[in-house]
């Protein structure tokens, strides 16, 4: 088995950093890895401004290659520069695997690797496991989650995935210091002389929407079913008294009733694994489902006996949501 | 100006409940389920017509689909679009977005088009894996920018007609990251960034005469081992419905006795 062409012996990460903050992602797919080929090589790529403490950490989170591209000019993504950055690691460490979280700038480089190594890339993977002959493969959703496949890049290298955050579960380890890589730089240079096509100009931050629902232990949920705008303030009220946070449908923001879709959860937003998750005029459809299938205790209410979501549901009641949820936010008050 | 637009017909994503998996073949049943142009495609579309409403701009649509899809791309021509190719062939099938991007890219060197801008939508409501605008851009060698949520033009004074540039919002992280962009570019427009107009009774009879041609394997500077499934470093596996059941024990009685039921639910749990 040792010259088996199918055994991933090199993986790399991308790691996953928000203004010099690692983000819990880089953890799960560095978890993953150390779970599904403990004995390849793993590295990790840092694209971004200069952050020591943030390098200083992924030097030390239990890679043995750490990469780094660190200058002023990457602090904002640029898809040119960011997709050259990672195209020069994964020339010079040659991986089996690569991963990237799934984040708007990360499902604008995977595909680029993808052609610029003439590769596959699978998307959005809800799990990434070994078959019985020890080919990787890549479990991905379709149709908003309604079904999902297996996919396997046999031929080319490195194979890539994408993967959202809060899919895999993360167990932070960190290294002996003197075990820890040395960081070998991205040569940051070959930017200045470029004169891309495209120039950032700026950052509109969104309005701050109360705490995120990817860290939250519960989450309250918005759908179509909760018809006015004040039981988003009633939502909101809800998550405070238990320090969780509010999240919706995309039925729900369409109707424009919550804020910004920061929050949306499903296909096309988030993936949360709150403790618990409470859906309010929630129906169950697809899109939304496969964003919060794996919460622990799953409570819903809806207006319609036969909403789906109550067959997804640990506990559930058929009745007006809006009623009930004010009547469980009169209960949080003095 | 010449902007291209690539448009999907998918499965209507309202349906999408509806499929399954038939227990012998384990292949996907999607009978009853009708096909739509890609809703952020219809975006895409949208966007370059605003372009065109103020602008001197051809529109050129662009698709690789089955030939049962014609009609859903003439509705593009009633939208206000001015031709449409579609790229059609059996030995197209199963592509994954590597192969897809590939024969679009050949489709676009095949008709001679050098469009100023291409748009697509940003992901598909099927396989939503958002590589195909990216990926295409790749090939053609060109910039992009995905998750694109506006597209303005640049008012700076002094600008040359020809060397306009373009101010791109970028969806991101931390809310939307502006852009300074030139063409020719490569735009993946996200779903919902505007209100695709509404077909006309006019719209649909001038789409009649427009042009709507479809290219074959034999057109293309193809080889079979590029497109479709063959050309595909994905090969697709198992295809499965999780079961997503759970218990599901109902609550009754009045709105404040389920409100307290659910409350104690949530205190033990959290």
């Amino acid at each position: 088995m040792t010259n088996n062409p199918r055994k991933i012996k090199k993986a790399l990460i991308l790691a996953d950093v928000a203004a010099g903050e690692i983000q819990q992602s880089f953890w799960e797919l560095l978890t993953k890895v150390k779970q599904i080929c403990p004995e390849a090589i793993c590295g990790a790529v840092y694209i971004g401004g200069e952050y020591p403490e943030a390098r200083e950490t992924l030097r030390q989170s239990g890679v043995d290659v750490l990469y780094a591209a660190e200058d002023a000019l990457l602090d904002i993504f640029r898809p040119d520069y960011h997709c050259l950055m990672l195209e020069t690691a994964i020339r010079d460490f040659d991986p089996d695997l690569l991963l990237i979280c799934a984040t708007a700038e990360g499902e604008e480089l995977a595909p680029t690797m993808g052609v610029r190594f003439r590769t596959g890339v699978a998307a959005h993977c809800v799990d990434l496991k070994i078959d019985e002959e020890g080919e990787p493969v890549c479990l991905v959703p379709a149709f908003g989650g309604k079904v999902v496949g297996e996919i396997y890049i046999p031929a080319t290298r490195p194979r890539i995935a994408t993967i959202k955050a809060g899919i895999f579960s993360a167990s932070n380890q960190t290294r002996e210091q003197k075990t820890c890589p040395t960081v070998i730089p991205i040569d940051t240079e070959v930017l200045k002389s470029r004169h891309g096509s495209i120039e950032p100009i700026g950052i509109v931050e969104s309005a701050p929407g109360g705490r995120s629902v990817d860290k939250a232990d519960l989450v309250v949920c918005g759908g179509y079913g909760l018809k006015d705008k004040d039981a988003f303030a009633s939502l909101e009220k809800l998550a405070e008294y238990f320090a969780g946070a509010v999240g919706y449908t995309r039925p729900a923001v369409e109707s424009g009733r919550p804020e910004n879709e920061r929050n949306l959860i499903g296909t096309s937003g988030k993936t949360v694994t709150p403790k618990v998750y409470v859906g309010f005029g929630v129906s169950g459809a697809t899109h939304h489902v496969c964003g919060m299938k794996n919460a622990g205790t799953v409570i819903s209410v809806n207006n319609d006996p036969n909403a789906a979501i109550f067959g997804m549901s640990d506990f559930y009641a058929v009745g007006d949501a809006s009623k009930i949820l004010d009547a469980m936010t009169a209960i949080t008050e003095p | 100006m010449q902007i291209l637009v690539c448009v999907k017909p998918v499965p209507d994503p309202e349906k999408y409940d509806l499929l399954m998996i038939d227990p012998e073949t384990r292949r996907l049943i999607r009978e009853g389920i009708p096909t739509v142009i890609n809703p952020a495609d219809k975006n895409a579309l949208e966007a370059a017509l605003r372009i065109k409403d103020t602008t001197e701009a051809s529109i050129t649509v662009l698709s690789m689909a089955p030939d049962f899809c014609a009609d859903r791309i003439r509705e593009c021509l009633a939208m206000g679009a001015d031709e449409a190719y579609l790229l059609s062939d059996i030995r197209f099938g199963g592509a994954d977005t590597y192969a897809t991007s590939r024969t679009l890219m050949k489709g676009i060197e095949t008709i001679g088009l050098a469009p100023d801008l291409i748009l697509a939508g940003n992901e598909s409501a099927d396989g939503a894996t958002a590589h195909v605008p990216v990926q295409l851009a790749e090939w053609l060698g060109l910039p992009h920018i995905a998750n694109v949520s506006s597209i303005e033009r640049d008012t700076r004074a002094g600008q040359a007609p020809g060397a306009a540039s373009w101010i791109i919002h970028k969806k991101a992280e931390q809310g939307h990251i502006r852009y300074r962009a030139r063409p020719p570019i490569l735009l993946s427009v996200e779903r919902n960034s505007n209100r695709p107009r509404i077909v006309s009774a006019l719209g649909v009879v001038k789409s009649k005469k427009k042009k709507l041609e479809i290219l074959r394997f034999d057109a293309l500077d193809v080889s079979s081992d590029t497109v479709g499934y063959a050309g595909s470093p994905t090969k697709a596996g198992a295809l499965s419905i999780p079961d997503l059941s759970r218990t599901g024990q109902r609550v009754a009685g009045t709105p404040a006795e389920i409100a307290a039921a659910f409350m104690d639910i949530i205190k033990k749990s959290i």
